[in-house]
């Protein structure tokens, strides 16, 4: 009806896609001058990366779930349960065998709540809280407790965990991703039945199919994921990879991809999202807070962020305005 | 029109949204007694002048009066206090409350003691209400949710009339009425005229108007191009005043003959939907328009739906006797066979509403742009949104614009190309003009016309008789889930014969 707020919101669309890089500079630039460069360090940098992969790695699967508007948060007890797999085959059998095993344990997760929740209709939230932290995780606890000695994985294992190993797998895994979340049919269906499932579902798309894919996905990465973690920990614990699907999220809703999924998910927003949190973790550490302080403020950001591309989404411009609403114009805007 | 008496005065109001001027210097008074239609293409402001008079807008000049005193309502509750109250185009109904919840919202008081609602009296009262304005089709224990879009305008209307104001405003009320509930919604809107109280009816559907209303007032750009009585004027006297110029004419087909080509492209045989149609069997040919027309209750957007296979529960066969693959079990065959299906619902079964235009008009076709159905090329995608929006000629500020942004009938153009830009043999459309203005509606004809002419078959399921007869080479006319009557071209299509056997 009117041009000019058709250009705002515009506008707006893309001021929403570079709000993740601005935050991502934002913290660079606070943390570099707070930690006097210290955290640009070349040892800084490389711990950083270090970190990153397997937040980032679960969060290249989980991705697909989120952009069709589902939730994954089985990744954490995939990790548990698929640590321990990885540990009892691959320290015999080697390394191959350590990243069969935990995709398998990952795979048939993913498999089972995307039946689960594609094909009997169980929000996803709810199967994979029921799949994940409390059947993967008791199970997995229950082994752990039960072996005697400490559990410690062999050289071999750990070796993965060294940069000529760990960054070409984790490169070509981001290749191959990036490909199917922007540039594959498959990646254009998942973010479209975020936008309107129903819709795509008259396009002649079977949509069970692609759920039941993207949660597969989810599964598998959650399983490479799980590798990276036993090397890293070179052992078991039962503690492993607890809040680690939270961590995944955060990298990823940090960096503006709508709670809702669909086309405003990106790959990118979730790597800029992992160094973010990452930067802001690692920084308020060199600056000396505690460790409870850091999970504090890591909330009060995601908080305000979330806030943040939330109101532009749904107001346009006129959000900016509203972002702390007083009594008087709240009062119009109902009107 | 009935009786003289003015009830409600608007003096110069404008009203601006950025460098548009939405309304412009507009006066108007409106009698006791009176039906006054307001038409205007999209884009005309009518609906910012139906929103600023029941208060969900302020104007940024002007005045009105109602009954003579200043009034300038703070908020639609306090529009209502002044006895003005209206039905939105957008349903405001609450989908996970029941029906007399959402007829009692805000009223609930009277039913409840020590802080307890009663539901039953409230039911009671409910059914009563919606029985007294001859809108009792709905069951009261639904939630509103699994109302129809038709049951759920019944809703609101019983809602609006209850707090019997002065003057009802219904903003495209009838939209997406078949045509037994609209003959009820017009019986209420005649019978509360003769309260000696004023109905505003803002619509598209000019022919409709015309016999409704007492007197119409156009709008075009923001401004009142006149307001004629209804008795003295025609359906193209009224359109010719909203498009500011002569339409080019006829704008539904002229020849009398019906043309079709050889080849059947699609046959269904025996296609049962419990309940809703039994043993529906016809065949497509190539070229051919076909046309549904039912009541509600008929089941022809049923219909549409299983030919299509979407659900799984229809029972009997859909062949597709020119594809590979000769029977339909999914959608998915449909496309293959080069069929398409277009859902009357358009912004629930049809568009991503918050998605740009370019990812609405790419699903549909996303296999075929891949290179070898595996690499999607931006550019592609692009390049055939762009030609889709340009071959159409969707007035928008580029393909990367969300739908949402679009007005409806840019939203119905962008949603027709993603189908018909594609190299396709047969397609089915459930109400295609649906809440679209004249200009597009005309575009829409054209584009089917010449889509007819390229040998593509066209199924089209529709509530308007006028553009049945108008386009179609056969009606199909239904009753209660069976075809009663076939009606060919070269027959003559009368109104009244199809009427006889939908009732």
């Amino acid at each position: 009806m009117n041009s000019r707020s058709q250009k705002f919101k515009f506008k707006i669309r893309d001021f929403n896609d570079v709000t993740p890089i601005l935050i991502f500079l934002i913290v660079v630039v606070f943390f570099g001058i707070a930690t006097q460069g210290r955290i640009f360090s070349p040892y800084n940098i490389k711990i950083l990366i270090d970190q990153s992969v397997t937040t980032l790695v679960a969060g290249m699967g989980m991705i697909f779930v989120i952009a069709l508007g589902g939730t994954d948060i089985t990744p954490g007890a995939v990790a548990a349960c698929g640590g321990f797999a990885t540990y009892l085959i691959g320290c015999k059998y080697g390394i191959l065998a350590a990243f069969a095993v935990a995709l398998l344990v990952g795979g048939a997760t993913g498999l089972l709540l995307g039946v689960v929740n594609a094909r009997f209709k169980v929000p996803s939230f709810m199967a994979s809280l029921a799949i994940g932290p409390i059947a993967l995780r008791g199970f997995a606890n229950i082994i752990l407790q039960s072996q005697e000695s400490e559990v410690i994985i062999t050289p071999e294992l750990v070796s993965i965990n060294t940069f000529p190993i760990k960054l070409p797998i984790v490169i070509t895994l981001l290749i191959i991703i990036v490909y199917l979340f922007h540039y594959s049919p498959f990646g254009y269906y998942c973010r479209a039945i975020g936008e309107n499932e129903s819709a795509v579902r008259y396009a002649g798309v079977n949509v069970r199919k692609i759920k039941i894919l993207a949660f597969l996905i989810s599964g598998l990465m959650s399983g490479f994921a799980t590798v990276f973690m036993v090397s890293r920990a070179s052992g078991l614990q039962t503690s492993l990879g607890t809040g680690f699907e939270m961590n995944v999220m955060m990298a990823i809703f940090v960096a503006g991809v709508p709670v809702t999924g669909g086309i405003g998910a990106k790959i990118y927003k979730l790597i800029v999202g992992a160094f973010t949190l990452l930067i802001l973790q690692t920084g308020m550490v060199l600056c000396g807070l505690t460790g409870s302080t850091i999970q504090l403020v890591r909330g009060l950001v995601l908080l305000s962020v979330v806030y943040l591309s939330v109101t532009l989404n749904n107001k346009g411009p006129e959000g900016l305005k509203n972002l702390f609403p007083s009594k008087k114009k709240k009062d119009t805007a109902n009107a | 029109m009935r009786t003289g008496d003015c009830v409600l005065e608007l003096r110069n109001i404008n009203k601006f949204f950025a460098s548009t001027h939405a309304n412009n210097n507009i006066s108007l008074t409106f009698n006791r007694g009176e039906v006054r239609g307001i038409v205007g293409e999209n884009g005309s402001g009518k609906s910012t002048l139906s929103s600023i008079i029941c208060g969900m807008q302020k104007a940024d000049s002007g005045e009105m009066f109602k009954d003579g005193k200043p009034y300038a309502p703070k908020s639609p509750l306090d529009a209502i206090s002044n006895g003005i109250s209206m039905v939105v185009q957008e349903l405001g109904v609450l989908t996970q409350l029941t029906i007399p919840l959402n007829i009692f919202i805000g009223r609930e008081k009277q039913f409840s003691k020590f802080g307890i609602i009663n539901t039953r009296k409230m039911k009671k009262a409910a059914q009563r209400e919606l029985e007294k304005f001859g809108l009792g089709v709905v069951d009261v224990d639904d939630y509103a949710g699994d109302l129809s879009i038709e049951h759920r305008k019944m809703v609101e209307l019983t809602k609006a009339l209850m707090v019997d104001p002065d003057v009802l405003i219904l903003d495209e009320i009838t939209q997406a009425l078949s045509r037994d509930n609209r003959d009820r919604v017009h019986k209420v809107i005649h019978d509360f005229a003769e309260k000696n109280k004023t109905v505003i009816v803002i619509t598209h559907d000019i022919e409709e108007i015309v016999e409704l209303a007492d007197t119409i007032t156009v709008l075009r750009d923001g401004q009142v191009v006149g307001t004629v009585k209804a008795s003295e004027t025609t359906p193209d006297k009224i359109k010719s005043m909203m498009i500011g110029r002569d339409l080019t004419g006829n704008y539904y087909r002229t020849e009398e003959e019906e043309t079709r080509g050889e080849n059947v492209i699609l046959s269904v045989k025996d296609l049962t939907l419990p309940g809703v149609f039994n043993d529906v069997s016809f065949d497509l040919y190539e070229g051919e328009i076909l046309a549904f027309c039912g009541l509600s209750d008929a089941g022809i957007h049923e219909l549409g739906e299983a030919i299509y296979k979407i659900g799984d529960k229809s029972q009997g066969k859909v062949l597709t006797p020119l594809a590979q693959k000769k029977e339909v079990e999914s959608p998915i065959d449909i496309i293959r066979a080069g069929g398409a299906y277009l859902s009357k619902d358009r912004d629930v079964a049809g568009l991503m509403l918050q998605a740009d235009i370019k990812t609405n008009i790419a699903i549909p076709s996303i296999r075929d742009l891949a290179k070898g159905g595996l690499f999607v090329k931006p550019k592609d995608v692009r390049k055939k949104a762009q030609d889709a929006v340009d071959t159409f000629e969707v007035k928008c500020t580029g393909i990367e614009q969300p739908v949402m942004r679009l007005s409806g009938g840019n939203k119905q153009k962008v949603n027709l190309s993603r189908w018909l830009t594609r190299d396709l043999k047969f397609i089915i459309l459930d109400c295609p003009t649906r809440g679209v203005d004249i200009g597009v509606k005309e575009y829409i004809y054209h584009v089917l016309a010449e889509a007819k002419d390229k040998g593509i078959g066209i199924i089209m399921i529709t509530d308007e008789l006028p553009e049945a007869i108008g386009m179609a080479d056969r009606i199909m006319v239904m009753h209660k889930g069976t075809i009663a009557k076939t009606i060919h071209r070269s027959e003559g299509f009368t109104e009244e014969s199809i009427i006889e056997v939908m009732i």
